[in-house]
């Protein structure tokens, strides 16, 4: 009898939890014990094609405004503004040295996406640039090359959608050297 | 329309012991299943959920548990505290002792002078069951020992409702922040000061007023691996004090302010001094950075002010090389090797190894490394709980050696119906109590009232 009891009891806990986080945190608790499920959702899979939609126009966007040596074409980019100042300060360097950054995104593969909160992503890419300096005339150049990196995006949902905090490169990142 | 008695066993059921073991049994099952998720998904996720609404009513319906039958049973644990218990058939043993031809003034006096050696208080007549016919026939002694022991119930479950309190207290109080600090340092616990810091908002209600400079750093490692055998950092309070620094060691916090606040080493690293020189090889700008390198193979970047250029970092504080490939003979800071990448944004524009004081040309800028610091990640802690949750748990471990190992004892004596032969009853309210204390208690009062030694028992 108090075997069946005890059995009740334990049942009910869990069915009473279930039944609770259900209502109050369905998407931050259970979601995340099944992966599978999480990325079959509805509302992942929307955000993902989101994120690869603007990271997209983000690198078409890039290409074009380095070509033109013009930070304006920076502005309707979906990107925060302190990233955008770095760019900025990367083309002004660019047109300083008097020449033009080409690059045109040749391959980006998204290798992982991690949603930090409801909000923030991360995305871990592979990422092949092409690239050449376009000097002035009278500057000697050009160099040229392909740029194949691993990096990761730190992306944040604003109320115009989603857009591109920061980029780092992170090859040689948490690789074991010691021994 | 329901009767009024239905109502009034609502909180009997509230305070009730079988709420409670429910309770107990559904807490511990949704420990289990934390257990399980823990296994399968980020600890993160796992805090989250035991702060969970689930968690949330079970802990206040254990409250209310606690509360109700710890309020309900307080009268009856006073009452229990009288002088002399009803010993009925709930007494452990009866023992029939011949006390011989003694008048009972004898016996009674025979009697206190025994239960004063064992230390038991004498209550004359004591209290007689109302249902006992044979009481009336002769007289009674009663004494009891450790006659307040029932109020360590009392005082286990009061210490139970302040550390639950002490939760409560914490939960609204606690604050914890983490701060990244070089040597040489001053930390003045502003906001600006640290990191990171939880709960991110009310910081001046909820932060410690604290404030320390950072001295030396020190680590050591077994056998260069990364094992630390020591972390120390010498701190000095306050930030532009002038007192003797005290050391902070990892596993040795630093408490102040009535243990409410603590600070802790949390983390370790490595801060280079970098040299930016134009092509013409004259300083544009140095600094020491505060880099996440350690452990060697974590990579970590910064930018600087004049080109826009990122850099990327890692360390290798003993560099060996072993089959061409970079790597570390040990964690100690003996022939430190950077390895450094930079990039200027999605090209990379110099990457290899670097050597302190070497110069690596970046698209005719050079930048090297000129010195390094240590720095420490510090974490302030301030939970106003902790001694309410500390001065309860004493009061629970206090409450319950009280109740157990020193347990209320009630002898009582009475002649019996022959006149010859005495009724020996007692009890004791710790069950964990062997009855034979009960034995030698009627062994020495047969000696006691024939006049033989008392000791002997």
């Amino acid at each position: 009898m108090l075997l069946k009891r005890s059995i009740l009891v334990v049942f009910t806990g869990y069915i009473l939890f279930l039944l609770f986080s259900y209502v109050a945190e369905y998407e931050s608790l259970i979601l995340p014990l099944f992966p599978d499920k999480r990325a079959a959702s509805p509302t992942v899979s929307g955000e993902r094609a989101a994120i690869e939609k603007v990271l997209d126009t983000y690198s078409k966007g890039l290409t074009i405004a380095y070509a033109a040596k013009s930070p304006n074409k920076l502005d309707d980019l979906p990107m925060a503004e302190a990233y955008k100042q770095e760019i900025i300060t990367d083309i002004l360097f660019q047109v300083m040295k008097k020449r033009a950054l080409q690059i045109a995104l040749r391959k980006i593969e998204i290798k992982r996406l991690d949603f930090m909160a409801t909000t923030v992503a991360s995305v871990e890419v592979h990422e092949v640039w092409d690239y050449s300096y376009k000097y002035d005339k009278g500057v000697a150049g050009p160099e040229k090359g392909v740029s194949s990196i691993d990096g990761v995006y730190t992306m944040q949902k604003t109320v115009k959608g989603w857009q591109v905090v920061s980029f780092t490169i992170n090859e040689g990142r948490r690789r074991n050297v010691a021994g | 329309m329901l009767p009024a008695k239905r109502f009034s066993r609502i909180p009997d059921f509230i305070g009730s012991r079988l709420l409670s073991f429910i309770l107990v049994g559904v807490l511990v099952s949704y420990y289990i299943l934390l257990l399980v998720f823990s296994v399968k998904v980020h600890l993160e996720t796992v805090i989250n959920i035991s702060q969970g609404l689930p968690f949330k009513i079970l802990y206040g319906a254990l409250f209310a548990n606690l509360m109700v039958c710890t309020v309900r049973r307080t009268p009856a644990y006073i009452r229990r505290c009288r002088k002399a218990a009803v010993i009925q058939e709930d007494a452990d043993r009866t023992y029939i002792v011949d006390a011989g031809a003694l008048d009972g003034d004898t016996a009674a006096a025979r009697m206190a002078e025994f239960f004063k050696k064992k230390r038991f208080a004498v209550v004359p007549g004591g209290e007689e069951p109302a249902s006992d016919e044979s009481a009336t026939h002769g007289w009674r002694v009663s004494a009891v020992r450790r006659r307040f022991s029932p109020l360590g119930s009392l005082v286990s479950h009061w210490g139970m409702v302040i550390t639950l309190l002490g939760v409560v207290v914490s939960l609204n109080t606690h604050f914890i922040g983490e701060a990244l600090l070089p040597e040489g340092a001053k930390f003045w616990g502003t906001a600006a000061d640290y990191t990171s810091y939880d709960p991110p908002t009310g910081f001046r209600q909820h932060a410690p007023k604290v404030s320390f400079r950072v001295g030396k750093v020190e680590a050591e490692f077994w056998d260069g691996k990364l094992l630390f055998t020591r972390l120390e950092a010498y701190l000095t309070s306050p930030a532009d004090g002038k007192g003797e620094p005290v050391p902070v060691r990892i596993n040795e916090p630093l408490f102040s302010n009535l243990y409410t606040t603590s600070v802790r080493l949390t983390g370790y690293g490595f801060a280079p001094f970098y040299v930016l020189r134009n092509p013409e090889g004259k300083e544009l700008e140095s600094a020491h950075v505060n880099l996440a390198i350690f452990p060697p193979g974590n990579e970590d970047s910064f930018r600087v002010q004049m080109i826009p250029h990122r850099f990327y970092v890692q360390l290798y504080p003993d560099y060996r090389q072993r089959e061409g490939k970079p790597g570390t003979a040990s964690m100690n800071l003996k022939n430190p090797v950077f390895h450094l990448k930079v990039a200027s944004n999605k090209v990379v524009t110099f990457n290899g190894l670097l050597l302190p004081y070497q110069r690596a040309d970046v698209e005719g800028y050079s930048l090297a490394f000129e010195g390094m610091k240590r720095w420490v990640t510090v974490r302030v802690t301030r939970d106003a709980g902790y001694p309410v949750i500390f001065a309860g748990c004493c009061l629970i471990c206090f409450g319950t050696a009280w109740r157990f190992a020193f347990p209320r004892k009630d002898v009582a004596v009475r002649l019996a119906d022959d006149g010859r032969s005495l009724l020996v009853t007692g009890r004791a309210d710790s069950t964990l109590l062997s009855s034979r204390w009960m034995d030698d208690m009627a062994k020495g009062l047969e000696n006691a009232v024939k006049g033989g030694n008392v000791d002997a028992a």
